[in-house]
């Protein structure tokens, strides 16, 4: 019997889209890539030094915000 | 088409949930990320654009749009003034390495943050942080069926003595209209929020004079050009009146 088997264990701090690639031969997954195609926006470094008023503001452009998982956290 | 944005003004697009069936019925909606899966086409009649742009790729996708659309509307102020995304402009070299150990590829070929307008010239804007769903339809009307009505250059403070809304001064608090453009009828003030300029800085505007008036009701200046920074880092306008 043919097992077919996808996992997406944890796909953290990536906004609403994204490309993702499978090629598939004869049946069998020969690769999957996934792309974060959203433009990075550096907003780590934008709220440094900025007054936590601001903050709202900034998240609200931020709201889907998007950080590949392989970024440092805040 | 959007770039660095949150696809925010293209939800607000969506949220004109009454209208939009009467809109559909008057265009031919052939590629839109938001809503479908399609390929984009060759050409367009009208190319609506969300989105900073950040990339080197999104600078050559804006110029080819432009080629290959009659008419180009630049939607939210990050389209308009490069916006929140334009808080990354100044020192945008060294800025990464302060905080991230690295990028990573997906990253592309990053340039410091930049609005639309000031990468191809642009037909239409609709302004604002989001942008307000019903203005879109307006502008959309207008690059429809053709209108030479223009936007309004002046400042905010006049639709508030109409609103009969309270100065947040008078309350000893920071506010953007003095400087900001006009259009969105005082929106926040108006919910009971100071503004924070997202329409950005107003033709009008008189810089110099706005700060007197801000340290005339006991408000910090430092505080005030700090603010104005939000949505004017790369403002043309601002450089200009400084």
């Amino acid at each position: 019997m043919t097992k077919t088997s996808i996992s997406v264990d944890h796909i953290a701090r990536i906004e609403g889209h994204g490309n993702v690639h499978v090629v598939i031969e004869e049946g069998v997954v020969k690769t999957v890539e996934m792309n974060v195609v959203e433009p990075a926006r550096l907003f780590e470094s934008m709220v440094r030094g900025r007054s936590y008023t601001e903050i709202p503001i900034l998240r609200r452009a931020s709201a889907a915000s998007v950080r590949p998982a392989m970024w440092s956290p805040i | 088409m959007g770039l660095a944005s949150c696809f925010g003004c293209q939800l607000q697009i969506t949220n004109n949930e009454a209208h939009l069936l009467e809109v559909l019925g008057q265009i031919d909606l052939s590629y839109w990320q938001l809503s479908t899966s399609g390929s984009m086409p060759a050409d367009f009649d009208v190319a609506i654009i969300e989105g900073a742009v950040t990339t080197q790729e999104a600078a050559a996708t804006v110029r080819h749009l432009r080629e290959v659309a009659k008419v180009v509307i630049s939607v939210g102020a990050c389209a308009n003034t490069a916006g929140i995304p334009g808080m990354a402009a100044a020192n945008h070299a060294t800025r990464a390495g302060e905080v991230y150990d690295q990028l990573p590829l997906a990253a592309g070929e990053l340039v410091a943050p930049c609005s639309v307008s000031s990468v191809i010239d642009v037909d239409y804007r609709v302004l604002c942080c989001p942008i307000d769903p019903l203005e879109f339809l307006d502008v959309l009307s207008h690059a429809l069926y053709g209108s030479n009505k223009t936007l309004s250059t002046k400042t905010m403070c006049g639709d508030c003595r109409r609103n009969e809304t309270t100065c947040f001064y008078n309350k000893q608090e920071l506010c953007l209209g003095l400087v900001t453009t006009a259009g969105c009828n005082a929106r926040c003030v108006n919910l009971g929020r100071p503004c924070n300029g997202c329409r950005g800085l107003s033709a009008d505007a008189n810089l110099a004079a706005a700060r007197e008036t801000v340290a005339r009701y006991g408000v910090s200046v430092a505080d005030f050009d700090k603010a104005l920074e939000l949505f004017n880092q790369t403002s043309d306008l601002l450089q200009e009146k400084e």
